[in-house]
Order: C-alpha cells, then sequence, then structure tokens
C-alpha cells in the first residue's frame, strides 16, 4: 500500500516538478540581470551577464594553462578534494557587431582569490564589482554588447562624456529613433511589398497569358504592356520610399552611444541598430520591472531577432493560433456530423460498432503517421493538383503543392477528428431518450429533435470535445515538422489576398519553434532560456485550454441539471 | 445531408489506411520490362560497347576498331561516326567503357593509353537558326526527329527544338610503360584527378595518375604520368587475363582470367603495391563468360558457363588493409536457360540486366539477391533462331533497355524497374552490403555520391522502437498502476477527484516540452549522477516499505487517526528522503562496485565484472526473497504469532523485513560472484555497454512519464468500475484494504487495465518527439541501457521532409508509418475488444 502511494506521490512529485522548473526556468529569462565585472589573475577583465555556476575538478590542461600559478592553486583545492567552484559569464567582444560568447571563469582564477591566503577562497560575490555605469544594450543583429558608458555622439562628435548625463540623452532621443524605425519597417514591409507584390502579379498574369493563348498572342502583348507601364509608374514611387528609408536610417546612426570595454577600447553603438539599452546595475526594482514588461511585450509582439533567439515569437504564436482555428473550423462540422450520424442515423449494429472501434483506435495512432498522410495526400497530392489546374504559371515552383498552414490544418484536423466525433458521441448518448420521445409526441421530425433538443443538450459535451481537440492540436509538433512547420518564416502566413489569403505559407509553430531552438541551436547555452520561456507560453495556452474545457463542461451541466 | 456528413467523415478515415498502403504498393510491384521489339539491323555485325542518350534517341556502339558509331532509334539509321584518336594510332587493343558509360579507356599497340568522357550534349535552337540550317526542321510535328548535322533535332512537348549531339572528349595521350602493347587499361575518377591502370605485355602491371600542367608564360601543357608497379604474377598457361578492373577510387586492381581465377592487387596507406590473394570465381569445370563491374565500380558481377551469377566486393570498409578480402557477396538467381554472354549496370542502381546465350534478358538485383523479371527476347524474332545477346545496355531512367545480338540486331525493350532496392525481404533481412563485413541491418538513406547505395533495413529501427516501448513500459506502467490502485481504493471524495484531473492534465503536456526537459534537464543529471539514478530504483521502494513496516509499529489508535491526509505527506516526505539517500549512497556504490567511475567501468575500461552483476542480479535477488520470504517464513510466522499482539507482530515483521534486504543484497552479491568469477561472464557488451549522454534511460523514464497519464486514467476507471459490494462483502470478511485490493478488485478489474496497458503501449510505440530530442538517434540492435537508438516515428520525422516525393526513400518512410498504423491499430482494437468484454462483465456483477 505505500509503494502505491509513493507511486502516486511521485507522480504527482513530478508533474509539479516539471511545472515548476518550467515556470521557473520560463518567467526568469527575460529578468534583466546585473552586469558583472571578473577580474583574472592573469589581468584579464571581462564585462558579462552572469548566466549560472556549478563546481568542477580542474584537469591536467586546466593547470598547465595557469603555468607556475599552478601548484599554489592545486594546494588550495587539495583541500576541497581537488573541486572548485566556476561561474559562467555571458560577455561580448568589443565592438558594434562583436557576438556574445559564454565563458567559464574558475573561482581560482579572479584577481581577488590570487591575493587571499592559500587555505581560502573569497566569496565570489566578494570578489565581482558590479559597476554602476555598465551596460546592457540589445541590438538588432547580433545579440547583447556589454560595456561601461562612456559618453553620447551626435553626428560622429562626441558630445558628452558624463554617463549620467548621456544616459539622459540617450533616454531623450530613443523614443525618436523608435519613431522612425517602426515607420521605416511599415514603408518597407507595407508600401514596398504591395508594389513588388503588384509587379509580381502582373508578371504572372503575362505568363498566364502565354500559357492559355499562346506567345505572341493579343492577350499576351497586353499583359506585358500592362506590367511594363505598370514597372514605369513605381520606379519612381520606389525611389521616393528608398529616399525616405535612407533619411531616417541617417537620422538614427547619427546618433550613437559610447561604450567602453574592458581592455579600454571604445565601440561606437549607433541608436538605429540599438533595441533596448539599460544600466541595470543602476536599476531600482521598479525600473527591473520596466525592462521585464518590455521585454515580455516584444516577446509576445515583435518578430525574432538575432537568429530566433531573442527579441518576440509574435509570429509563432500567430501561426499557433490561426492554425488551430482553421483546424477547429474543419473538424467540428465534420466530427459533430460524424457522431449524429452514428449515434442517431445509423442503424446499430456489427458495422457501426466496428466503425466506432475504428474511429476509437484512430484516436490512438501515432500523430507521425498522420503527418506522413498529410504530406501525401495534401500536399503532394491535393496540393499539386491545384497547383496544375490554377496556378500553372507559377510552375516549377510549388503554390500549394508543398507544406503550408492550410495543409497543417487540415491534417491536425484530420488528427482530432476522432476525440471529437467521441466526446460528441458521448454527448449525445447522455441525452435521456425521454426528451426525444416527448419531442417525437410533439409531432417534431427527426431533424426538429436534434436540432431544438438534442443538440443543445449535448452542446457541454460537443465543447468539450472541441477545445480537447484544440488543446491536443496545440500542443502536437510531429506531424508539424513533415507539413510546413518552419523555424523561421518570412511573412505571416495570412494576408489579404484573392483567392489564397496567404494561407498556403509556411508558417511557424510554438511546439516547432521549442524543437528547433532547443535542439538544433548552434548556440545552446544562450538558446535554452528562451526554449524555457516558449515552452512556458506553450504549456500556459494549452492547460488554459484544458482548465477550460473542463469549465465549459461542469458550468454547462449544472444550468442543465437546474433546468 | 447528415448522413453523408458522416459517411464521408468515416470515409476520410478509412482514407488514411488505403493511402498509405497505396503510395507502398510501388514498392514490391517488381520490374516490368514487355517483350523487346526489333528495330534495325547493323550492317558492321555487334559493337563491342553500348550506350544511349537520355531521351532514348539515339544509341552509340564502339567497334572493335575503336569507332563509335551513333545510330538514331529505333530507325537505326546511322547519325554519326567518331573516331576518338589519330587513325594512326591503329586498332586499340583494349577497349573500357565504366558502369556509367561515361568513362572510355583505350589501349594500344604502341603502349600508347588513352582515356576521355563519353557524352550526349543537349542544345536548343530558334526556329529561324533551325530552318536556316535545315528547311525541313520548320514542318517538325513534337515529338518527331529528324537528323541534323552530327546530332538529331527534336522538337520538345513544349514546342522548342532541341539538338543532341554525342561528344567524345579525349585527354592526352600519355606512354606510361613506353612502347609495349596495351594487354589491358582501365580509368577511375578518384577526387583528386584520373587514375589509371595499365597491363602491357612485358608484363608490367601499375597504378598511375596523369598531372597536367599549364606553363604560366607559354601556355605549353607538359603532361606527366607517375605510376606503382604492382608485382603482377604470370600464370603459366593460363595466358593474359580476361579482365582487368581499376576498383573504386583507383587503390586496387582484379585481373580476372577466363578459368574464373581472379588476382587482387592494392596499394595499402603507405602506398606499398602487394598481391593480396587469388581467388577462385567460379567451381571448377567452368568458364567465366560474362563480367561487369556494377555502378561505383566497387563489386563485379560474373557469370559462367553454368548460368551461374555471382557477385564479388571487397569485404570490410573502404580502407586498406590485409584484412580486406574480397567475397562473394551475393549469389543472384541463375540463368534458367542457357549461360549469360553480356552483362549490363544500371547507372542509377545496383540491378543488372543479364543478356544470355538464348536471347533473353533478365534483371537481378545484386544486393538484395532479387531476380527483378525477364524479358524472353525479341517477340518478333522466330524462336528457332534465338540468338545470344552480345552487348546491352540500360538508359539513364532505368526505363529502357537496349540490347543487340551476335547478328547484329537492335532490339529495344521498355518498362520500368520501379524501386529496385525495395522487397519485404530487403528491408527485414541482414543484407550484406557492399564493403561491409558481414550481411548486417543498416539503415543510411542518403550519401554524398550518386553512386551512394541506399541501405533501408528497416530492422534495426523496428528494433528500436521496441527497446523504446519496452524501457518506457517498465518504468511508466508499475507507476500508473500503483498509483492507480491508490487513488481507486484508499482516496475519497474531492482529493480524489482533483488528484486525478491534475494527473490528466499531464496527458496534454506537449510532448515536445518533454523532449525538450529530456534532453536539456534529464540527460545531463543522468550522466553527472548515474550511480546515484540507478541507487534511486532500489532506494525509493526499500525506503517505502521500511515506512510501511515503521508505520504498523505505531499505536493502533493513533494509526487510524493519522490514516488520512498526514499518512500521503509521509509518504511524499519518504519519496523526497529517497532522492537525497540516492545522492548519498549513489558515490559509494560507484566506489565500490565500479571502481568509482561508472562510465568508465561501462565503457570497458576499469573495474570487473562482478560489479555490474550484482547491480543487475539485485531485481532477481529481490524477487527471490520476496518468493521466499511469501513461501516458507511468513506462514510459520503467521502460526507463531497468533499470540503476539499488534506491535509485537509488526516489529517481528519489520525484524523480517530487514533480514530480506540483507538476504537480497547477499544473493545478488553471491550471483555476481558466481557470474562474473566463476562463469567469467561479462554483463557489458549486452545489456550494458558504452554510456552515451542521450540514451535508452533517459527515453524510458521521461517517455514513460509521459505515457504514466493515460495509463492511469483508464486502469483507475477500470478499478473503481469494480461494483462497491464486492468490495465491501471483501472488507466485511476482515479483509484489509490491500487484501481487498489485490485479491478482490484486482482480479475483477484485471482484463480492463490489461486494455490500460495495451493503449498505453500504442502511445509509446508511436511517440515521436520525445525521442527524437533525447536519442542520439543511430539505428543499432542492441539491447544496451546506456545507448540511443532510432524508431520508426523519429526516422520519419527527421527523414520525410528531405525525401524526394515519389522515390524509394519516400515510399520506404510511408511504408514505416504504415508499420506504425497498423502496429498500433492492432493494439488498440485488441485493447478494445477486451475492455467491451470486461465493461460486460463488471456490468453483469
Amino acid at each position: 500500500m505505500w509503494l502505491t502511494a509513493g507511486a502516486l506521490a511521485l507522480g504527482l512529485f513530478m508533474v509539479f516538478g516539471l511545472l515548476g522548473v518550467v515556470g521557473w526556468n520560463g518567467s526568469r529569462t527575460l529578468w534583466p540581470r546585473s552586469v558583472v565585472l571578473a577580474q583574472t589573475a592573469s589581468g584579464d577583465a571581462y564585462l558579462g551577464e552572469l548566466q549560472r555556476q556549478d563546481s568542477f575538478v580542474p584537469g591536467a590542461d586546466e593547470y598547465s594553462r595557469l603555468g607556475q600559478r599552478a601548484d599554489g592553486i592545486r594546494a588550495r583545492l587539495a583541500a576541497s578534494g581537488g573541486v572548485s567552484q566556476r561561474r559562467l559569464l555571458r560577455v561580448a567582444r568589443p565592438g558594434p557587431e562583436g557576438e556574445n560568447y559564454n565563458l567559464w571563469i574558475p573561482d581560482f582564477d579572479l584577481a581577488a582569490n590570487a591575493e587571499l591566503g592559500p587555505e581560502t577562497v573569497a566569496k565570489w560575490s566578494e570578489s565581482l564589482l558590479r559597476p554602476e555605469w555598465a551596460m546592457t544594450v540589445e541590438r538588432l543583429s547580433g545579440g547583447r554588447q556589454y560595456g561601461l558608458l562612456a559618453g553620447w555622439i551626435e553626428d560622429g562628435e562626441v558630445v558628452e562624456t558624463d554617463p549620467e548625463r548621456a544616459w539622459g540623452l540617450f533616454e531623450a532621443r530613443m523614443g525618436e529613433v523608435e519613431s522612425l524605425r517602426r515607420q521605416t519597417r511599415r514603408i518597407e514591409r507595407d508600401e514596398v511589398g504591395s508594389i513588388n507584390d503588384r509587379l509580381e502579379r502582373l508578371r504572372l498574369a503575362q505568363r498566364r497569358a502565354e500559357l492559355n493563348s499562346g506567345e505572341g498572342s493579343e492577350a499576351v502583348r497586353e499583359a506585358e504592356q500592362a506590367l511594363a507601364d505598370y514597372r514605369e509608374q513605381s520606379i519612381e514611387k520606389l525611389d521616393e520610399l528608398a529616399a525616405q528609408v535612407r533619411e531616417s536610417e541617417a537620422r538614427g546612426e547619427s546618433f550613437e552611444l559610447l561604450l567602453e570595454s574592458t581592455d579600454g577600447r571604445e565601440t561606437r553603438l549607433p541608436l538605429w541598430g540599438i533595441v533596448r539599452a539599460f544600466p541595470p546595475n543602476r536599476l531600482s526594482l521598479g525600473g527591473k520591472v520596466g525592462v521585464y514588461a518590455d521585454r515580455t511585450w516584444e516577446f509576445l509582439s515583435e518578430d525574432p531577432r538575432n537568429g530566433i533567439q531573442e527579441g518576440g515569437l509574435f509570429p509563432a504564436i500567430f501561426g499557433t493560433v490561426v492554425m488551430t482555428l482553421l483546424m477547429s473550423i474543419v473538424v467540428v462540422p465534420f466530427g459533430v456530423l460524424a457522431a449524429l450520424y452514428l449515434r442517431e442515423y445509423a442503424r446499430q449494429g456489427v458495422l457501426v460498432s466496428a466503425v466506432r472501434i475504428a474511429v476509437n483506435n484512430l484516436a490512438g495512432v501515432p500523430s507521425i503517421v498522420f503527418g506522413v498522410f498529410g504530406l501525401g495526400f495534401f500536399c503532394y497530392g491535393l496540393g499539386k493538383g491545384i497547383d496544375e489546374l490554377f496556378y500553372a504559371e507559377r510552375l516549377p515552383n510549388p503554390t500549394f503543392g508543398k507544406g503550408g498552414l492550410i495543409w497543417a490544418s487540415l491534417t491536425l484536423a484530420v488528427l482530432t477528428l476522432p476525440v471529437v466525433i467521441v466526446a460528441t458521441e458521448e454527448a449525445l448518448s447522455g441525452v435521456p431518450s425521454s426528451m426525444r420521445e416527448g419531442s417525437y409526441a410533439c409531432g417534431a421530425t427527426k431533424w426538429q429533435t436534434i436540432r431544438r433538443i438534442v443538440l443543445p443538450r449535448a452542446m457541454p459535451g460537443i465543447l468539450t470535445g472541441m477545445i480537447l481537440a484544440v488543446a491536443r492540436g496545440a500542443g502536437e509538433v510531429a506531424p508539424l515538422m513533415v507539413v510546413g512547420a518552419v523555424a523561421l518564416a518570412p511573412e505571416l502566413p495570412f494576408a489579404l489576398e484573392f483567392p489564397e489569403f496567404g494561407v498556403n505559407r509556411s508558417f511557424m509553430h510554438l511546439g516547432f519553434q521549442i524543437f528547433e531552438l532547443g535542439f538544433k541551436s548552434p548556440d545552446a547555452e544562450a538558446a535554452v532560456p528562451f526554449v524555457y520561456t516558449t515552452t512556458l507560453l506553450l504549456i500556459g495556452v494549452v492547460v488554459l485550454l484544458n482548465v477550460l474545457a473542463i469549465r465549459v463542461r461542469s458550468r454547462l451541466r449544472k444550468r442543465f441539471l437546474g433546468s | 445531408m447528415i448522413t453523408v456528413g458522416g459517411i464521408g467523415t468515416i470515409l476520410i478515415v478509412s482514407l488514411i489506411f488505403f493511402f498509405l498502403a497505396w503510395v507502398i504498393a510501388p514498392l514490391f510491384r517488381g520490374a516490368g520490362f514487355g517483350a523487346g521489339e526489333s528495330l534495325a539491323t547493323l550492317e558492321g555485325g555487334p559493337p563491342v560497347e553500348l550506350g544511349l542518350d537520355v531521351h532514348g534517341a539515339q544509341l552509340w556502339g564502339l567497334t572493335p576498331s575503336g569507332v563509335f558509331e551513333v545510330h538514331e532509334l529505333p530507325t537505326g539509321v546511322e547519325v554519326s561516326s567518331h573516331r576518338p584518336v589519330d587513325a594512326a594510332l591503329g586498332d586499340p587493343t583494349s577497349l573500357t567503357v565504366g558502369p556509367a558509360r561515361r568513362d572510355l579507356c583505350l589501349g594500344f599497340g604502341d603502349g600508347t593509353v588513352v582515356w576521355g568522357e563519353l557524352e550526349f550534349r543537349d542544345g536548343f535552337l530558334a526556329e529561324e537558326e533551325a530552318a536556316a540550317l535545315d528547311s525541313a526542321s520548320v514542318e517538325l510535328e513534337v515529338g518527331e526527329r529528324m537528323p541534323l548535322g552530327e546530332g538529331i533535332l527534336e522538337r520538345t512537348p513544349l514546342g522548342a527544338l532541341r539538338t543532341t549531339e554525342f561528344v567524345v572528349e579525349m585527354a592526352t595521350p600519355v606512354q606510361p610503360h613506353g612502347e609495349v602493347g596495351v594487354v589491358h587499361c582501365d580509368v577511375s575518377t578518384a577526387p583528386d584527378g584520373k587514375v589509371f591502370a595499365l597491363l602491357t605485355e612485358d608484363g608490367r602491371l601499375s597504378i598511375g595518375r596523369v598531372r597536367e600542367r599549364e606553363n604560366m608564360l607559354t601556355g605549353e601543357i607538359t603532361v606527366t604520368a607517375s605510376a606503382i608497379d604492382l608485382p603482377y604474377e604470370e600464370r603459366p598457361g593460363a595466358g593474359w587475363p580476361e579482365h582487368l578492373l581499376l576498383a573504386g577510387l583507383g587503390k586496387r586492381v582484379f585481373l580476372v582470367w577466363d578459368d574464373g581465377e581472379v588476382q587482387h592487387y592494392q596499394i595499402d596507406g603507405e602506398g606499398q603495391p602487394s598481391l593480396v590473394e587469388t581467388v577462385g570465381l567460379l567451381p571448377s569445370g567452368r568458364n567465366l563468360t560474362a563480367f561487369a563491374p556494377v555502378l561505383g565500380k566497387n563489386t563485379f558481377v560474373v557469370g559462367d558457363s553454368a548460368g551461374g551469377l555471382t557477385a564479388w566486393f571487397v569485404a570490410g570498409s573502404s580502407e586498406l588493409g590485409p584484412s580486406r578480402r574480397l567475397v562473394r557477396g551475393h549469389e543472384l538467381p541463375e540463368v534458367p536457360d542457357g549461360w549469360a554472354t553480356s552483362i549490363a549496370s544500371s547507372p542509377q542502381s545496383r540491378t543488372v540486366a543479364v543478356g544470355t546465350s538464348k536471347g533473353a534478358v533478365l534483371l537481378r538485383q545484386v544486393t538484395t539477391e532479387e531476380a527483378l523479371g525477364s524479358a524472353p527476347g525479341f517477340a518478333d524474332v522466330d524462336a528457332g533462331e534465338e540468338r545470344a545477346i552480345a552487348s546491352l545496355v540500360f538508359d539513364e531512367q532505368e526505363e529502357q533497355i537496349v540490347v543487340v545480338d551476335h547478328a547484329g540486331t537492335i532490339g529495344r525493350l521498355s518498362g520500368g524497374l520501379h524501386h529496385p532496392e525495395s522487397s519485404l525481404s530487403a528491408l527485414f533481412r541482414p543484407i550484406w552490403y557492399e564493403g561491409y563485413e558481414r550481411p548486417q541491418h543498416v539503415w543510411q538513406s542518403t550519401g554524398g555520391s550518386s553512386e551512394f547505395e541506399p541501405k533501408l533495413g528497416l530492422t534495426a529501427i523496428v528494433f528500436g522502437t521496441i527497446k523504446a516501448t519496452v524501457y518506457s513500459m517498465m518504468f511508466g506502467a508499475p507507476l500508473a498502476l500503483l498509483a492507480a490502485i491508490f487513488t481507486s481504493e484508499y482516496l475519497r471524495g474531492q482529493t480524489r477527484s482533483s488528484i486525478k484531473s491534475t494527473l490528466e492534465l499531464m496527458a496534454s503536456l506537449p510532448s515536445v516540452v518533454l523532449g525538450f526537459l529530456a534532453a536539456t534537464l534529464v540527460a545531463p543529471f543522468v550522466q553527472d549522477r548515474l550511480a546515484s539514478v540507478l541507487v534511486w530504483f532500489g532506494v525509493l521502494p526499500v525506503l517505502l516499505l521500511t515506512g510501511a513496516y515503521l508505520w504498523q509499529m505505531m499505536p493502533r489508535q493513533l494509526a487510524l487517526r493519522l490514516s488520512g491526509l498526514p499518512r500521503l505527506l509521509a509518504v511524499t516526505l519518504l519519496v523526497l528522503l529517497s532522492f537525497v539517500v540516492a545522492r548519498w549512497t549513489g558515490p559509494i556504490m560507484e566506489r565500490v562496485l565500479f571502481s568509482g567511475d561508472m562510465e568508465a567501468w561501462l565503457g570497458g575500461r576499469v573495474g570487473s565484472a562482478e560489479g555490474g552483476w550484482a547491480l543487475l542480479m539485485l531485481p532477481i535477488a529481490a524477487l527471490v526473497t520476496t518468493l521466499f520470504f511469501g513461501r516458507v517464513v511468513a506462514p510459520r510466522l503467521r502460526r507463531s504469532g497468533q499470540d503476539r499482539g499488534h506491535s509485537a507482530q509488526a516489529r517481528v515483521e519489520f525484524l523480517k523485513f530487514v533480514l530480506g534486504v540483507f538476504l537480497c543484497l547477499a544473493i545478488s552479491a553471491g550471483l555476481a560472484v558466481l557470474l562474473g568469477s566463476g562463469l567469467g561472464l561479462d554483463p557489458r557488451g549486452s545489456l550494458v555497454g558504452p554510456f552515451s549522454q542521450r540514451n535508452a534511460l533517459v527515453v524510458g523514464f521521461v517517455m514513460g512519464f509521459a505515457i504514466v497519464p493515460i495509463i492511469y486514467t483508464l486502469s483507475e476507471d477500470a478499478l473503481s468500475s469494480v461494483p462497491g459490494h464486492l468490495r465491501e462483502a471483501s472488507l466485511g470478511t476482515g479483509a484489509t484494504p490491500w487484501q481487498t485490493a489485490t485479491r478482490v478488485v484486482l482480479p475483477i478489474a484485471a482484463s480492463g487495465i490489461f486494455s490500460a496497458l495495451m493503449i498505453g503501449l500504442g502511445r509509446a510505440v508511436g511517440e515521436t518527439m520525445i525521442v527524437l530530442m533525447a536519442t542520439g538517434g543511430t539505428a543499432i540492435l542492441d539491447w544496451n541501457v546506456f545507448n540511443g537508438f532510432r524508431t520508426l516515428s523519429a526516422n520519419i520525422a527527421t527523414e520525410l521532409p528531405e525525401a524526394v516525393a515519389g522515390g524509394t526513400h519516400y515510399r520506404v518512410l510511408f511504408f514505416a508509418a504504415f508499420l506504425l498504423f497498423t502496429m498500433t491499430f492492432i493494439l488498440n482494437t485488441f485493447a478494445e475488444l477486451v475492455r467491451q468484454r470486461f465493461r460486460k462483465r463488471a456490468y453483469q456483477l
């Protein structure tokens, strides 16, 4: 009996442990960490964010690197069995494009510890400095840069060297640069994008004319003319837009933040390339909360930057939501119809119960099998057919004949179909036959009975099924890997374009993002915390949906019990 | 309308099955080549070698005098003729064309060797250009051809005019052995240039290469040949060898005589030439009738006078060493009637077409040893005048075979090889791939070069699936079942439903999250504290049982009062305590049993076998001890204990348990000494072995965790649907709740629990993301807990996005999906049937 209780306790422990780990790691990723200055005994100094610490046993190569200091350190570590503590620091190479890297710093290598007696090891916290004006600068590309704030530059000239005032100038100018950047992005994405789209459409129209009425025909000449006309018109407009963009860029580049790295070198960071900058060691709690909130908002509403390791996940959130929505639009009517047929219309017999078993079992078929089916049937079957019929002018570039949002949604719809069927059937069988008979007795037809009496009663069950299907669909990744999820999609899978509305595009997905970042990222040390945050978001969504399902069910059940 | 919708939905469901079946069906279709048609007859008799262009419109034949004659098909009209070298050199004494029909090597009586590349070159002409060359081109309809200059002009389906011309590009001739007549020569392409092998009439055999240097000032090209001589051994009385083959990357030469004897020469890693071995290819009394290298030139196929067909290659990896021997890798199905007169390799796969002495064409897959089909020869040639095939060739798409018989008749067979590498036996039987030491189950679907042979052995992957399932069931099933028993038998009301819904919530956790945690959290943790993790599996039950016996010793009143939440809290504390104890005892065990470093021990670097056996035998010892105490000690204790008080009895029981634990340890130690020192067995290499960070233990743990909720929910349902009056009756007769649970409730719910396990099994079989992220992904056949594996699902997920639609690889992956589908479908149907029976029975009670 104690074994059984232990098993249960272990199970619960693991659930909460897992949620706790994800919750803790996920929520602290975006918290601004202080920037520390570590000075090593060999005279190097590093400025960066503290990641984590662990203990290790220095190997022979580690000692040989230390040179003549090795013996002293060996003696000092002998007391603790050769084990030393070390800390992982995330630092950046100097320069505006200097990339991030991770650095383990052993405790014995710290300058403060080297000066102490052989027996004592100073606390890390004592041997670290937290310079007041150490800055964390998040860049558009290349991750973060760290450095001491040394001045403010306008038009290439240093106008301020006092950090306090330089910071004030930065804060005053950042807002303007941000709005310029937003404007530029709008120009590039919307206006230039729409011109290019139009050009592409005209080019395709010409190609279509060629295919339909042969080369050199009247229609082709017309299409060619239209294309040439528009090209002429658009060139001027494009030039104008480009000039606008250049102007904003020049303005954004004219302000620069001057940072001093630990070796005394100066780094000039143009405001145009800065997303966010702050002196973490000076920030009050309120200031930190402010940065945290700002980063969280960016996470939820912006595009990713620096590969997919930083910035926001809005495209992935959007992709997940749109895909799930499309999926439920497809799956619910079909699932309900099938359940209605099985429960209300089909004659109960061997065949129907066999079908029921089959549907039940389909819920247990591995999701990757659905992915394979989706790829073969939807993408390469249906998609290719559609391409040949309607988009012949774009071939050999596939329009629908590849992985895309619509096919992913349909694949997941097939995957979740059994969930909806089973839940709906259960709900239908829960409707007492007395109510049905009552309805018939009043002279209602079968359809009227189902519509007015049975369906409303079964609604909670149907809704539960739908929400469960949505929860399963949102968390499923394996089939998506095959039918169109990508790590970084250039465009959102939605557009106001007739007739495809962008649903044929590849899309980003939270779950797939976890896989890509957590599994394939070259810089795992940097990616993992971000994955935790993504995981937290995904678990949040899925758990929320599940809890919602349970709530809806119990509320509707109560209402019916009351009536 | 509803009926239509309903039936439609059900159709969609069954569509999956039929669609998968439809995609994989072509895999198992044999090659289909119909009876050939004879097209035309060549005036000058049969050529030595043949080649086809990609459009199937032109055929070149290489005559014994070294001239390429290009004919249009199907008419046989000669389009052009090329003599690739100066006519003054005379007729070549050696002619070799590579298996892909690209490389040519010619040797001459004056010691000159020259090689070149053959190609059909396509070009497109504008209407006006073509009309200027030949006015008839204007009237050319789609699909029609006409000769134009040195090539052929054809109107493509899109209406363009395409010319195809045969081109031979020859390198500068060299005389590596001076002015001695060439007997045989061959050329191969190594990564850094062409390599040739040469046998001359003075008995000199060499492998060499040619460097062309251009003088920067004068632009003059100087050609230097450097050669390494091989120690050629003459065979008195046997004359010159019939064939010379320069294998692979040009480090190995085979000389083949008419009586089937082959000499195998190589240049080893240090550049030392040697005669490795002399092998007889054929049973005595038979003669060599056909010889051909297959794609990649590492394997060659020989046909003998009794109709036998065998394929030979050098076994072992492609590295050079003394242990690499020529082996008869494959015995292909024999020629049923007559013998092979000519063999042609496919340019796409390890498939050969064999022309026989009776004029038939047979298709053989070399690697899988399958007979893919046969064509009787030309349908329109009278059976009375059967004529041996002189030469034959595949086209680029493996859709046509063109043959020439001894009378010079050109014949063409059309059809397709479809998917020659796949058949049921090729997918599941061990296959002896080229270069491997022995037949093996190998999965390696993509490789660097076009000559790479895809190795599609599904067995290792199916095995990986089973391994993942077994290990995760070993962890997940007991946990889920025990938890379900506790929930249904000991918990009531609000606690029960909230605990149940918490665990159910776990079922909806996306598996990618679990996979991520397995890879970033569990795997490094297990690597760091391997010993503690292993010890923990033993510590947890021991601690829990200790807790149980100690609880028994409490005064009964107090125990009853605390039996609710406090007891559960105590259990939770014990679980937490087990982590601490394991953390603490793990290193001790590592020091005692595994010389202080478990990873090194697993790698076989330190320690002796006993340590491993002691740990492995522990479960067996525990079983033995439990049986012994249950059957022998417990009844006696019970009899003698009737007059003892409750707490005294509890003390005795506790003593018994402590003794049992020690006995168990002693038994396992004894077994370990017996197995390790007595029998000299070592567990390393079978059940355990070298450690890799992403291993079956991690997957078993995390995937077990993933299947806990489903098994838990279903078996809890089964347990609580056992009618209450049975439970009450049992309790009423004085049985304890535990006795009631194990003796009454469990047997009744057994079939329901069984079906829950089945469904959990089905879930584990198909799980993708956890396996993908937490295993190394290499397909190996071993049960080692500390090693990775590859499962069907993970394999599909990684490879399908890159597979070419419609190709063999693509269809084999569909076949893998089909396997998964059927496996889980059978499991689930079985579980469902059992569950329905259980429901009926529970209802009757």
